[in-house]
């Protein structure tokens, strides 16, 4: 297994958001991850990622045979863990590309490798750019400075296509795309889709489903996944709503 | 150009004197100092209000008074460095003229040693349509003092860009005067300052909006560590008959401990009626978002913080007119946070 979520409980502020929740990836597997607002889909991606503000008050979480809620965000990050982030914050100042190549040597210490040097990792970024339909000028910019909202989903999967990572969860990443970013977006996805690279989809609509061909759709609800199928679920879904399956699992 | 001082005298040895076609240089020194200075003033007045100024008139044995001829754009830019040894003190003094249609590049590097102390005053004079820029960098030891005053008047129409940036001294206070006396005279001024242990250090501006369409864009920077203290007031005043006058005032300061110390105080005062002007100061943390962003993509902790202050500091750094500037001074700051390595320098 490349990541495997166990009995999680998580709170935030002190409220319980995560209340249980098991999850299983194995490696190039594709899980959607659907439920209503407030479900707990976000929590789940911050809490695997590391961010502060939410408290484990149960359970485990395996990485790669590894204990991830012991390591710090940029060792999860290391270890091949990327999140994409649903509102990615701008920093004006910090240039996309000197932050990504700082990003890419980080891992590649980490795992013993040779940094990579100006002239390759341009040529890297240049051919990553081209596939993203990136312009030159958004990788010289300040990092997410000024991007429009289509714009800085399309620099999230940018970075990961540079970064590589092992298993990616991708936090709504379709909100707020419209049809052709959206293309672009699981253009950029199913490029990293090798049988070994795993991801996790956090998403709300069916339609980023039809580009990203997904092994499992969950429904998270109240904490816990309450439902795993496949992609004909998120079809259901589209067609019923959410409320047969909350009422159902009370 | 090159002229390099030692505790407020003049070392040609190390000096490269020849200045570009079209500039003129004069020096300050010996008894004929002081009438020198007054002639290259060609009695534009200065007002005598400040008693470290007066202090620096009444020791002035040396100096520069640099002139550029009208219609000519001086090629390289003019480089003044003051040093001054441990146990010394220096009273620098120069003077820039600028005929009209006029342009040039002014760079004064202050780099105290030990605990040396400097006084600095330097006058400038635009006259009709010159183009100024002036760059101050102010790079001292930890126990140097440093105390320095510019006097600026634009006459109309000319243009001057103005920086500002201390990031070393133990202590260190500015006072930069800005005179928009002739109609459409323009002024940008950046300004940046770092005080991290237990260093201080106090910028005054202040502008003085003369005649109308006068335009005037400040912004300040400010980054405080340890038990550091950094002042900044500005202070724009738009007076009467200024009309169409523009002036927009910014300060923001980053604050990185609990110990260190942000003052500020922007101000505007206006007597003309027919004006546009704006001013701000706000001081923060940090951002914790923008830290896990840059976390949760492989950089460590701190790194993650180092980029984001340089960054800060780059809104200013960045707009230093001279790309090899831009590095250096981006290298200097980094070398004042610890284990700071090439940051934000894109490959």
């Amino acid at each position: 297994m490349l990541l495997e979520v166990d009995n999680l409980h998580a709170t935030a502020a002190g409220t319980p958001i995560l209340k249980g929740l098991s999850l299983r990836v194995g490696p190039g597997e594709v899980h959607a991850i659907m439920g209503p607002n407030g479900s707990g889909k976000s929590t789940l991606a911050h809490v695997l990622a590391g961010r502060e503000g939410f408290e484990v008050t149960a359970g485990t979480v395996v990485f790669r045979g590894k204990d991830l809620l012991a390591m710090s965000p940029e060792e999860r990050a290391r270890e091949g863990l990327f999140l994409g982030f649903q509102y990615p914050v701008e920093i004006p100042g910090v240039n996309n590309i000197y932050l990504l190549r700082a990003a890419l040597n980080a891992r590649r210490r980490h795992r013993g490798e040779t940094e990579i040097d100006a002239l390759q990792f341009m040529r890297l970024a240049r051919e990553k750019a081209r596939l993203m339909q990136m312009g030159e000028q958004f990788m010289s910019r300040g990092v997410n400075e000024g991007f429009s909202g289509g714009e800085k989903k399309r620099n999230e999967i940018f970075q990961m296509t540079i970064l590589e990572p092992a298993l990616a969860v991708l936090d709504e990443t379709d909100s707020g795309l419209d049809i052709d970013a959206l293309k672009v977006v699981a253009n950029g996805v199913n490029s990293l889709r090798d049988g070994q690279r795993s991801f996790v989809m956090v998403t709300h609509y069916q339609r980023l489903l039809s580009h990203i061909e997904p092994d499992f759709v969950h429904v998270l609800a109240g904490g816990r996944i309450v439902r795993t199928g496949d992609r004909s679920l998120a079809l259901d879904l589209e067609a019923r709503g959410y409320d047969w399956l909350v009422a159902a699992s009370g | 150009m090159v002229a390099v001082f030692d505790a407020g005298t003049l070392l040609p040895a190390v000096s490269r004197l020849t200045p570009p076609d079209g500039v003129t240089l004069h020096r300050l020194d010996g008894a004929q100092g002081r009438l020198a200075w007054e002639a290259s003033l060609e009695g534009d007045s200065r007002e005598n209000d400040n008693a470290l100024a007066s202090l620096n008139a009444a020791m002035l044995s040396d100096g520069l008074a640099i002139e550029v001829a009208a219609g000519v754009t001086a090629t390289g830019p003019l480089f003044i460095i003051h040093g001054s040894g441990p146990e010394r003190m220096a009273h620098n003094r120069l003077v820039l003229r600028l005929r009209p249609g006029s342009s040039c590049t002014l760079i004064e590097q202050q780099a105290g040693t030990g605990a040396s102390a400097a006084n600095s005053v330097t006058d400038i004079i635009c006259e009709r349509d010159s183009r100024l820029t002036y760059i101050r960098l102010q790079d001292g030891a930890d126990a140097a003092f440093h105390v320095a005053m510019q006097r600026i008047s634009l006459q109309a129409g000319a243009e001057a860009s103005l920086f500002g940036i201390d990031l070393g001294g133990q202590l260190t206070r500015n006072d930069l005067r800005v005179s928009l006396d002739g109609p459409g005279a323009s002024t940008d001024i950046h300004g940046l300052f770092f005080a991290d242990g237990r260093r201080h250090v106090d910028n005054q501006t202040r502008v003085d909006h003369r005649a109308v369409r006068t335009r005037c864009s400040e912004h300040f920077r400010g980054i405080a560590d340890g038990a550091g203290r950094g002042i900044f007031n500005g202070k724009i005043l738009v007076h009467r008959g200024a009309d169409k006058a523009d002036a927009v005032l910014r300060n923001e300061n980053l604050l990185l401990s609990r110990q260190a110390e942000i003052d500020t105080k922007p101000e505007l005062e206006i007597y003309a009626d027919d004006v546009k002007c704006a001013h701000g100061a706000t001081t923060g943390r940090l951002d914790p978002a923008s830290i896990f962003y840059l976390r949760s993509r492989g950089i460590g902790a701190d790194e993650a913080r180092r980029m984001l202050i340089a960054a800060f500091a780059r809104e200013i750094i960045g707009q230093l007119p001279v790309d090899s500037l831009v590095d250096h001074v981006v290298g200097l700051l980094g070398s004042r946070l610890p284990d700071l390595a090439d940051v934000g320098t894109a490959p």
